[in-house]
């Protein structure tokens, strides 16, 4: 007897594209609905081994969806880290020029370990 | 334990080339314009053990030229500094400079010939930054070593990660001022 077999899987989809990957990739006859992975058709078997499915599926997602997390905060903190820079490089330009303006000469500036090291000297006439 | 207002770990107006410089807490002399009386105090700040202190030395020692002690007043703590400074001596290359607020005669007086012994370089005598050389006399004890410029006019400004200013050495009012709306660290 065949009947309509509805199988809700137990993740919530927060990233589309990768949901469809994951089922493109284990090529089960899964949809998505409501941003969950279901089995929503007619089926001979009774929807026999599609909760395995699903569970597969949704391994494979959250997989990727864990990837796909560390990769965008690796590029949240390099594009912070990046900001800092910036603005450490712009502040020690600003120092260092007025420093200057009051007769101070750079004798020596380091650059190392995210830290910017100015050694001045007031000039002598 | 040591009672400490400040470690900087790579220094360069503190004596020569690369420095461990060791900040001291508590000192009564009164210096006229005496830069760091937050230092004078003598309530707990940094308590470290003379082995902490150290062993953070020995990890640096490859990227230091010196290690130099300063306050506050480093010959009140001249018991435990004894030891710091004879580890120093005893198990690594590093040349040390010391800054005091006593003069010599004083530190002799006072039996302090142990600290004096280990140290290379003494910078001596009451602050006052009206007069030359802030009134401090510099004595080369150890003839072994490069002899040091006195040059009251350097500064060191360093930037963190986050663009926080710290400040060391000799800066002019005026340029405390100009830097006065990023920072007030001093040391």
């Amino acid at each position: 007897m065949s009947r309509v077999i509805n199988i809700k899987g137990k993740v919530i989809i927060q990233n589309m594209q990768l949901a469809k990957e994951a089922i493109n990739e284990c090529r089960f006859d899964i949809d998505i609905i409501n941003n969950q992975f279901v089995f929503n058709k007619y089926d001979y078997y009774d929807g026999e081994n599609k909760a395995s499915e699903i569970n597969q599926v949704e391994s494979l997602y959250t997989q990727k969806f864990n990837i796909y997390l560390e990769q965008a905060a690796e590029e949240e903190r390099l594009k912070i880290e990046e900001e800092k820079r910036v603005m450490r490089e712009e502040k020690a330009d600003l120092l260092i020029a007025n420093a200057k303006k009051q007769g101070y000469k750079l004798k020596k500036e380091i650059r190392e370990d995210k830290t910017i090291k100015l050694v001045l000297q007031k000039r002598i006439y | 334990m040591l009672n400490i207002y400040n470690i900087e770990t790579s220094n360069y107006v503190n004596g020569n080339g690369c420095r461990y410089v060791l900040w001291l807490q508590g000192c009564d002399l009164g210096c006229v314009g005496c830069w760091n009386q937050q230092s004078w105090s003598f309530a707990d700040r940094i308590l470290k053990s003379v082995d902490e202190v150290f062993t953070q030395i020995k990890s640096l020692e490859h990227k230091l030229d010196g290690v130099t002690f300063s306050g506050g007043e480093p010959f009140l703590q001249s018991s435990e500094l004894s030891q710091l400074a004879k580890l120093i001596k005893e198990k690594t290359l590093l040349d040390l400079q010391v800054f005091t607020g006593f003069n010599k005669d004083e530190l002799i007086k006072k039996e302090q010939i142990e600290l004096l012994n280990y140290t290379d370089i003494l910078v001596a005598g009451r602050f006052d930054d009206t007069k030359k050389n802030n009134n401090q006399i510099v004595y080369i004890l150890n003839d072994s070593i490069d002899t040091w410029q006195f040059n009251n006019s350097d500064v060191e400004i360093e930037l963190d990660e986050d663009s926080n200013i710290k400040i060391t050495g000799y800066p002019t009012n005026k340029l405390i001022n100009e830097i006065k709306g990023d920072s007030d660290a001093r040391v």
